[in-house]
C-alpha cells in the first residue's frame, strides 16, 4: 500500500487521501493509459467510469474513473479533467477490457470520444437520437425530447459463410426486452452481439434535475423489479456518507434485513428461472412456492411484496414489531428445510447435471479481466463480496462465509446461489437474534454542497456501486449508477463463445441479467407511453400491430 | 436419477397450493399497506409541505380569490406515505383500499378547497382560514390586538414596521 504510493507519485503529483478508504488522484488526459497500467499492476478492479458537467463551473467536463483493491479494501477514484470543446481521451479498453461499455456509454450520454475504442458503437441512446445531444449534459433539459433522426442502425455484420440468430427484442425465457445476436457456424457460437437499453427511462438525469434527497429513495428503489430496496439502499448510505450522517443501529440492521429477504427471494427466483429454461417445470414452480412466504413475510412487514418504500436518507420509516421477528423465524426455518430438499433435488438429477456442466464456462482469469462480480465471479473463484470487502449496514456486526467454486459453469452458479440461500437464512437468523431496540430513522440537516462518497452494496446479482456527488439545490449534482449486471454482460460474450444454440439461452440466463437495473437512465420523455428507444424497423410494425 | 425424481415427487405432493383465490376470495390486506390517500378538508391548513416531499410530484397548490385549491392526481400516486409523515395536521390518512382500478382517471383525483383569508389591511387573500384559526390558538393571551396582527399580510406587516405606526 504505502510502497504503491510512492509508485504513484511518478505519475501524478497531485493525490489526496481522503480516508484510509479512499483515494483520489487527479491526473492529465495525457497520462490515463500509464495511470490505468499502474493500476491494473498493482491488482486493481475496475468499476466504473462516469463523467461530470462542470462546463457552467469552470469549463470542463471530469471524467471519474472508480477502481479499487479488494485486498487492501481500498478505493481509488482517478479524476481526469478534459476540455468540453474538444472532448476527446485515449482508451483505456486495452488495459482494462471491463471499461468497454462504460466508455461507450460516456461517449452517448456526454459525447467524449474514446481514442482507440474497439467498438465505438452507441451502447446506451436510441438509433433514432439525434447526433450531438448529450443528455447527461446540465444544458440538455431533463423533460425536453429532441426529433427523431432516421440513422442506419449499427449492428455487427457477421463474416462470410456466418449465420445470424436473432434471440428478440423481447427476450423469450426471462420476459423482457433485449437483442441478442448471435453469429454462429453450423451449431456452435462464434461471435455474439447485444443491443439493449430499451428499458432505460432516464432515471439519473430526473434525479439531478427534478427531485430532492428525500424524494429520490423512491426512484432509486424503482430501478430494479427484483432487487429495488439495494438501489434505494446504496443511495440512501451513499447521501449519508456524502453529508456525514450517522443512522441508528437499529435502522442499519433493518436495512441489513431486507437485504437478506431480497437475496433470498431473487436467488430462490433464479433458480425456478434456470429450471424453467432447460424444461424442469415442477422444480421451477416449486422453487417459486417456496420463495412465497418471504413474499408474504415484506408484504406484513413493510406493506408491500416488491418495492418495500421503507429507505429514506437518515434511516427506514418502518419499525419492526417483536411479532413480525418471530413469524420471520418461522418462515425462514421452513424455507431452510425446504431449500435443503431442493438441493438434494438438483444435485442428485442427472438431466439437470448434463444441461448445466461445462456450459458456459467463464475462467478465473477472464473473470478477473472482465471485473464481474456477485455469484457470477464467486463460481469462477474470485473471493469478492461487498458485504466483507467494504462492510456497511449492519454486516460489520454479523458473521458469514463466501461460498467459492472453481469451475465457472452454469452448475457452479447453481451450486453458489443455493449455498447463498443458506447462509442469507443463517444472517437473517443472526439479524433477530441480535437486532437492538432504538429509533428507526433521525432528522437530517442539510447537506453540504460539492461533498461526493461512494457506496457498495452487494445485490443478489453482484456488487452494486453508487456514486452521489452532492449538489447545491437541494438534490445531487451527479448521481452515477453501475448496477451488477452491467458488467456480467460485458462477459457474456466469452461465456457464449464456442457453446451451441441450444445452450444460449440458459447461459444468458444464469448471469441472473436484470435488464432493468442495467438500463437505468436516458432522457426520454416520460409521459410518452411508447418508449422511443424502439427503433428498429420490424419492431415499430410489432408496436402498430399492438 | 429416479431418486431425485421421487423427492421431486414428495417434496410437490406434501405441499397444498400456494396461490391465493383472489379476486374471488377477498383478502385481507396487511397492516402496514399503503393504499389510497384520503385528505381531510377541515384539518389542512394549506401549507404545502406534502408538495415538497412528494416523490410523484403530484400535489399541486393554485391560489384563486378567496380559496386555495389542493389538487392530488393520485393516478400517478406511488404509495409511499410520505405526504402523510409530512403533513403537519394529519389531515392525510392512508387507507388500506387497494383495489382501485377504473376507466376513468377522474376518479382518482382529489380536490379540496380550503377558504383563504383576506388581509385585514390590502385586502389580498394570504392565509387559509384553518391556518389562521390554528394560529390563533396557539396564542398564549388571546387579545385583541394579537388576533388582529395576525389578520395581516406579511407584506402589509413589513411594510408598517419600516413606516412605523399602527393603524390600530
Amino acid at each position: 500500500m504505502e510502497n504503491f504510493k510512492e509508485t504513484l507519485v511518478y505519475i501524478s503529483s497531485n493525490i489526496e487521501t481522503i480516508d484510509e478508504k479512499n483515494i483520489v488522484i487527479r491526473t492529465e488526459p495525457s497520462q490515463i493509459k500509464e495511470v490505468a497500467k499502474l493500476l491494473e499492476i498493482q491488482g486493481a478492479r475496475f468499476i466504473h467510469l462516469t463523467a461530470i458537467d462542470f462546463i457552467s463551473q469552470k469549463n470542463k467536463i471530469e471524467l471519474n474513473y472508480f477502481f479499487s483493491i479488494l485486498q487492501d479494501n481500498l478505493n481509488i477514484i482517478v479524476k481526469v479533467e478534459i476540455d468540453p470543446l474538444t472532448p476527446s481521451i485515449s482508451s483505456i479498453s486495452e488495459i482494462t477490457p471491463a471499461v468497454i461499455w462504460s466508455e461507450r456509454e460516456c461517449n452517448d450520454l456526454f459525447g467524449i470520444k474514446f481514442e482507440g475504442h474497439p467498438d465505438p458503437r452507441r451502447l446506451v441512446l436510441s438509433d433514432d437520437w439525434p447526433e450531438g445531444i448529450h443528455p447527461l449534459r446540465k444544458n440538455f433539459q431533463y423533460n425536453i425530447s429532441p426529433p427523431e433522426v432516421k440513422q442506419p442502425v449499427a449492428l455487427k455484420k457477421p463474416e462470410e459463410g456466418k449465420t445470424v440468430i436473432p434471440i428478440g427484442p423481447f427476450y423469450p425465457s426471462l420476459e423482457e426486452p433485449a437483442y441478442f445476436r448471435l453469429i454462429v457456424d453450423g451449431e456452435e457460437i462464434v461471435d455474439f452481439d447485444y443491443r439493449g437499453f430499451y428499458v432505460h427511462r432516464g432515471i439519473e438525469k430526473l434525479a439531478e434535475s427534478a427531485l430532492n434527497y428525500q424524494q429520490i429513495p423512491f426512484l432509486a428503489e424503482r430501478i430494479c423489479g427484483i432487487c429495488g430496496f439495494v438501489h434505494s439502499c446504496a443511495y440512501c448510505q451513499a447521501v449519508e456518507k456524502a453529508g456525514g450522517i450517522e443512522i441508528p443501529v437499529r435502522a442499519k440492521f433493518i436495512r441489513s434485513m431486507f437485504l437478506e429477504l431480497e437475496r433470498l427471494h431473487s436467488h430462490l427466483l433464479w433458480i425456478g428461472l434456470a429450471a424453467h429454461i432447460v424444461g424442469f417445470d415442477t422444480l421451477f414452480m416449486q422453487a417459486w412456492r417456496i420463495r412465497e412466504p418471504v413474499m408474504y413475510l415484506c408484504e406484513m412487514i413493510t406493506g408491500n411484496r416488491k418495492t418495500y418504500g421503507i429507505n429514506i436518507v437518515g434511516g427506514v420509516t418502518i419499525n419492526v414489531l417483536p411479532q413480525h421477528l418471530k413469524d420471520m423465524e418461522g418462515i425462514i426455518s421452513q424455507i431452510e428445510k425446504e431449500v435443503i430438499q431442493l438441493r438434494e433435488i438438483i444435485l442428485d438429477d442427472e438431466v439437470i447435471q448434463l444441461r448445466f456442466k461445462n456450459v458456459g464456462v467463464l475462467t478465473q482469469n477472464d473473470a478477473k479481466k472482465y471485473c464481474v462480480c456477485g455469484p457470477v465471479a464467486r463460481a469462477s473463484g474470485v473471493n469478492i463480496d461487498m458485504r466483507i470487502n467494504f462492510p456497511y449496514a449492519a454486516y460489520p456486526m454479523l458473521s458469514f462465509r463466501v461460498p467459492l467454486n472453481k469451475s465457472g459453469d452454469v452448475w457452479a452458479r447453481t451450486i453458489i446461489r443455493l449455498e447463498e440461500i443458506l447462509i442469507s437464512i443463517s444472517i437473517l437468523k443472526q439479524i433477530i437474534e441480535n437486532i437492538p431496540e432504538g429509533p428507526t430513522s433521525i432528522k437530517i440537516s442539510k447537506i453540504e454542497p460539492w461533498k461526493e462518497a461512494i457506496s457498495y452494496i452487494e445485490a443478489p446479482r453482484g456488487q452494486l456501486f453508487h456514486y452521489v456527488m452532492t449538489g447545491p439545490d437541494g438534490r445531487p449534482y451527479r448521481w452515477s449508477v453501475r448496477a451488477p449486471s452491467y458488467q456480467n454482460y460485458q462477459a457474456l460474450a466469452i461465456m457464449l463463445k464456442g457453446a451451441s444454440i441450444a445452450d444460449a439461452p440458459l447461459i444468458i440466463g444464469s448471469i441472473d441479467p436484470c435488464f432493468s437495473c442495467t438500463e437505468r437512465y436516458e432522457a426520454i420523455d416520460i409521459r410518452k407511453k411508447i418508449p422511443r428507444v424502439y427503433s428498429v424497423e420490424e419492431l415499430k410494425r410489432c408496436l402498430k400491430a399492438r | 436419477m429416479f431418486k431425485s425424481k421421487i423427492k421431486a415427487l414428495l417434496l410437490s405432493s406434501r405441499q397444498k397450493k400456494i396461490t391465493r383465490p383472489y379476486p374471488f376470495v377477498p383478502v385481507t390486506p396487511p397492516e402496514n399497506l399503503r393504499g389510497r390517500l384520503e385528505v381531510d378538508a377541515n384539518k389542512c391548513i394549506g401549507c404545502g409541505s406534502c408538495v415538497r416531499t412528494c416523490p410523484s410530484r403530484l400535489i399541486k397548490i393554485e391560489n384563486t380569490e378567496d380559496e386555495r385549491t389542493v389538487m392530488f392526481t393520485a393516478g400517478r400516486c406511488i404509495y409511499c406515505g410520505r405526504c402523510a409523515q409530512s403533513c403537519p395536521e394529519k389531515a392525510i390518512h392512508i387507507t388500506h383500499e387497494f383495489e382501485l382500478a377504473t376507466d376513468n382517471k377522474k376518479d382518482l383525483e382529489i380536490i379540496i378547497k380550503i377558504k383563504m383569508v383576506q388581509c385585514t389591511v390590502c385586502g389580498k387573500p394570504f392565509t387559509s382560514l384553518n391556518m389562521l384559526n390554528k394560529q390563533i390558538e396557539r396564542l398564549k393571551d388571546k387579545t385583541e390586538e394579537d388576533i388582529n396582527k395576525l389578520k395581516i399580510c406579511p407584506e402589509c406587516k413589513r411594510k408598517m414596521q419600516t413606516g412605523g405606526g399602527s393603524p390600530f
